[in-house]
């Protein structure tokens, strides 16, 4: 009976090995399952990844209870054979009187051997193997239910989509701009890019119902305008450049041309700081040293030739193309030379130097007076040019950033300031300039800053100062541009040095 | 032990199976269908059991055993029971007889229960005072006489028969006695085609027709070999679960039981029922009892063992009825 009963005890302990396996994987991927959608669902703190181990720790425990659970005893085999098989208790007989012996006993138990030795294992089906199959599919299921929860920490809120329509402020405001734009002294191309810009952003904002939408206009028109602006003038590469550079004569020229410092008044005026350059080149200047005729040509060639050199150097390292206007003046200063006003060739300071042989000390000199003469007023109104570039572009955007309440970064301008002789970061006179055009100003003895109110006498409306500011600003540009009001070029220089000094603000005896 | 238990082979079940299947044969001569009762008789006679056959006139119970008695080779008597027959009447009495010398001697005359196979045709007639003459016989196969014992031959079966119609001048069979009668069979009316057989049957002849299929020894060896059977202790218990769970008055009774039982069945019973089980087991051509042995002969064990009570009858059930219940009932403990 042995070998007969064995192979259906084998059949049995490998589906008790089977249904341990089954159950096991079903408590596994529902407890991972669960833990993993609790996880995603950020119901409980622990990470996703932790579902793993607690689904492998379910599927050990309820392997090795299963399997201890799902034991049969002999007995409970034999009493299944016969119930199964409908074999009268012939199993459990023969079982019961296994180490017996006797006529009958041994009959019966032959008897009991033939009977199993014809049923084949594949008959003694596996019980309630769908029970366990069913708890495998809700396993997968709330595995993949778990899988598939949306997971909330890496949920991205749905963006809400804010309404937009222009407002009329906001038109008149860009229209506004578009007309300052239009007739400010701003260089073409710059200018019909920027009024461009405008004009473009102006259709796209009317046409805008999203907020979105208003933003990505925006943020095309400001890209437009800041490029703009930055190409309109190469003040701060070229002087940047130049302010690195190891030479005390370069970094004063690019100090003097430095727009940004003349804002303050203590950090001087341009003609003040380029006299200044101009005077480093006088080689005796206070010096107690007594020098011989030769030392000082040769002090003055060494001089102008390490201008040259390094200016030239300056140039080059700015990366700015050699058409530009700040570019080329500067060539001419240091190499090319000029033309003086009765149309005679004046040469570079590098020309200088290369025919200073024979000439004294006092010839050369008034050969470097003459070029630096015709170049002060041309690095001027070059200097001047970018400058009204910049103002006019800055302005803009800072015009749109109020409108539409969208920041803007801090526009950049020659890194170094009085204070900081060396190069660096933006200095005190910078950050005073925060406001571009339309930074502080001189009233009835008042001093108003950007942003106090002041009566527009144009509108009889309280205006920002800056505002107001930037209204006669275009008014006096337009006005000076047009010859029919017969300005002198003196009352020209005059009017706007004075804009400038309204622009740049001026401390009182307090400081303020 | 006889040679019997010792050696038991294939053959000599071969053999049990054979006499059982010869006095089928017989028997089928002379009795229409009644397959199930035919099969419980032989059962009942080779595990040594007497039988009580219940059934209204003319199902063909005195026929039955009177076919039986011819199928066995054995002798055969037959006793009539009326209100007026006296216990000496079936035991038999003493006698006064003079010798060959003349003298005068007390000599016992056997009454007709000294044979091996006794039919006591509708027994219920008798008073209670000849019923009880059969206690003894049936129980221990002796009767005493005065101070005299007298054992029967072996084998010795009472087959009764009874009518459960008109009770008019019958008593009914003490419990004491009743709880003798290994089986109560019930004679059913036949069928149809049955009726037909039987009236076709009996146009060429009233008498029986069986002929002799087995001696008394034979039988004894069936009985020895039948009591070989292996059962288990799970068959055992099992039976034993029945039979006490015919008790209302016991804590494990069955729920039946206390609802439907008045009087549960004696410890013969629980003998019966396996020793009945064993011999089943055989004829079918197993060697051990099954649960479907004890079922099986639940019925005819139990049923004139049990008395049920008012409720049942009031919920108009049979004693069969109850049996069943109790049986399922069993079967869930199993």
């Amino acid at each position: 009976m042995k070998g007969n009963f064995l192979k259906f005890k084998r059949k049995l302990l490998l589906a008790r090995i089977f249904k341990s396996l089954l159950a096991a994987l079903s408590v596994g991927a529902i407890a991972g399952g669960v833990c993993l959608g609790l996880s995603r669902l950020a119901i409980v703190g622990f990470e996703p990844m932790l579902s793993l181990p607690i689904g492998a720790g379910a599927f050990l425990l309820t392997f090795i209870i299963f399997y201890l659970s799902l034991r049969t005893s002999d007995k409970k085999l034999a009493r299944r054979l016969d119930s199964d098989f409908a074999l009268h208790e012939k199993v459990q007989t023969a079982l019961a009187f296994e180490g017996e012996s006797g006529g009958m006993i041994e009959l019966q138990r032959e008897d009991a051997e033939e009977t199993l030795k014809g049923i084949r294992t594949r008959r003694f089906k596996v019980r309630r193997v769908w029970i366990y199959v069913l708890a495998l599919l809700l396993g997968a299921a709330v595995l993949v239910s778990g899988y598939l929860a949306p997971n909330k920490r890496d949920y991205v809120p749905p963006e809400v989509i804010v309404p937009f329509e222009i407002s009329e402020v906001q038109i008149a405001g860009i229209e506004e701009l578009i007309k300052f734009v239009d007739s400010s002294q701003m260089e073409d191309p710059h200018k019909t890019e920027i009024s461009d810009a405008l004009k473009v952003l102006l259709e796209e904002l009317k046409a805008a119902t999203t907020e979105p939408e208003m933003q990505a206009s925006l943020a095309t028109a400001l890209t437009a305008i800041t490029e703009a602006t930055y190409d309109s003038s190469s003040m701060t590469e070229i002087l940047n450049a130049m302010w690195n550079s190891s030479d005390e004569q370069v970094r004063l020229l690019a100090k003097a041309l430095n727009t940004s410092s003349w804002s303050d008044p203590d950090w001087g005026d341009y003609a003040e700081k380029y006299s200044e350059y101009r005077a480093s080149f006088d080689v005796v200047g206070d010096s107690d040293e007594e020098l011989s005729e030769e030392d000082k040509v040769l002090r003055l060639k060494w001089m102008l030739e390490n201008f040259a050199l390094k200016t030239g150097n300056a140039l080059v390292a700015s990366k700015i193309p050699q058409t530009d206007p700040l570019y080329t003046s500067l060539n001419k200063l240091v190499s090319v030379g000029a033309l003086s006003e009765n149309g005679d060739a004046v040469n570079g300071f590098s020309a200088i130097a290369a025919e200073m042989d024979g000439k004294t000390y006092s010839e050369t000199m008034s050969d470097v007076d003459g070029i630096l003469d015709i170049m002060t007023d041309e690095l001027y109104a070059v200097i001047s040019q970018q400058k009204i570039n910049t103002n006019v572009g800055e302005y803009t955007l800072k015009k749109l950033s109020a409108l539409f309440a969208v920041p803007i970064p801090a526009f950049e301008r020659p890194e170094f300031s009085k204070n900081s002789e060396s190069s660096g970061n933006i200095g005190e006179d910078h950050e005073n300039d925060e406001d571009g055009p339309v930074g502080g100003g001189v009233g009835e003895g008042v001093v108003f800053g950007s942003d106090d109110l002041v009566l527009n006498p144009l509108t009889g409306e309280y205006v920002e100062y800056g505002e107001l500011y930037a209204i006669y600003n275009t008014l006096m540009i337009e006005k000076l541009g047009d010859d029919k009001y017969g300005y002198t070029e003196e009352q020209k220089k005059a009017i706007e040095k004075y804009f400038a000094l309204l622009y740049g603000g001026f401390k009182d005896e307090e400081g303020k | 032990m006889s040679n019997i238990t010792e050696t038991v082979s294939n053959e000599k079940v071969a053999v049990f199976s054979e006499k059982i299947s010869a006095i089928k044969r017989e028997l089928a001569k002379d009795v229409v269908g009644q397959e199930t009762i035919i099969e419980n008789v032989i059962i009942a006679i080779v595990a040594g059991g007497n039988v009580l056959l219940e059934g209204v006139p003319g199902v063909g119970k005195t026929r039955l055993v009177r076919s039986l008695g011819r199928a066995l080779d054995l002798p055969f008597s037959r006793i009539q029971f009326t209100p007026d027959l006296m216990p000496s009447d079936i035991t038999g009495t003493n006698i006064i007889e003079k010798d060959e010398n003349g003298r005068l001697n007390t000599v016992f005359r056997e009454g007709p229960i000294f044979a091996n196979l006794v039919l006591a045709d509708e027994i219920n007639r008798a008073t209670p005072k000849t019923q009880s003459a059969m206690l003894e016989v049936m129980q221990e196969h002796k009767i005493t006489v005065g101070n005299q014992s007298y054992s029967l031959a072996e084998p010795f079966f009472v087959l009764a028969t009874e009518n459960p119609i008109e009770q008019d001048g019958t008593y009914p069979l003490p419990e004491a006695q009743m709880d003798r009668f290994m089986f109560k069979l019930i004679m059913k009316f036949p069928g149809d085609e049955e009726l037909v057989d039987i009236v076709k049957m009996t146009q060429v002849t009233m008498l029986e027709t069986a002929c002799a299929a087995i001696s008394g020894p034979e039988i004894l060896e069936m009985r020895e070999l039948a009591n070989k059977v292996p059962v288990t202790d799970d068959v055992i218990h099992y039976a034993i679960r029945i039979v006490s769970g015919t008790h209302p008055e016991l804590d494990g009774a069955n729920g039946t039981a206390k609802k439907y039982v008045k009087y549960g069945a004696s410890p013969r019973a629980a003998q019966a029922l396996i020793t009945a089980a064993k011999v089943r087991a055989l004829m079918d051509g197993r060697y051990n009892v099954s649960y479907e042995d004890i079922n099986a002969l639940a019925f005819p064990v139990l049923r004139h063992r049990i008395k049920i009570n008012y409720t049942a009858i009031n919920d108009r059930l049979s004693v069969d009825d109850v049996i069943e219940m109790i049986l399922k009932e069993a079967k869930k403990g199993r």
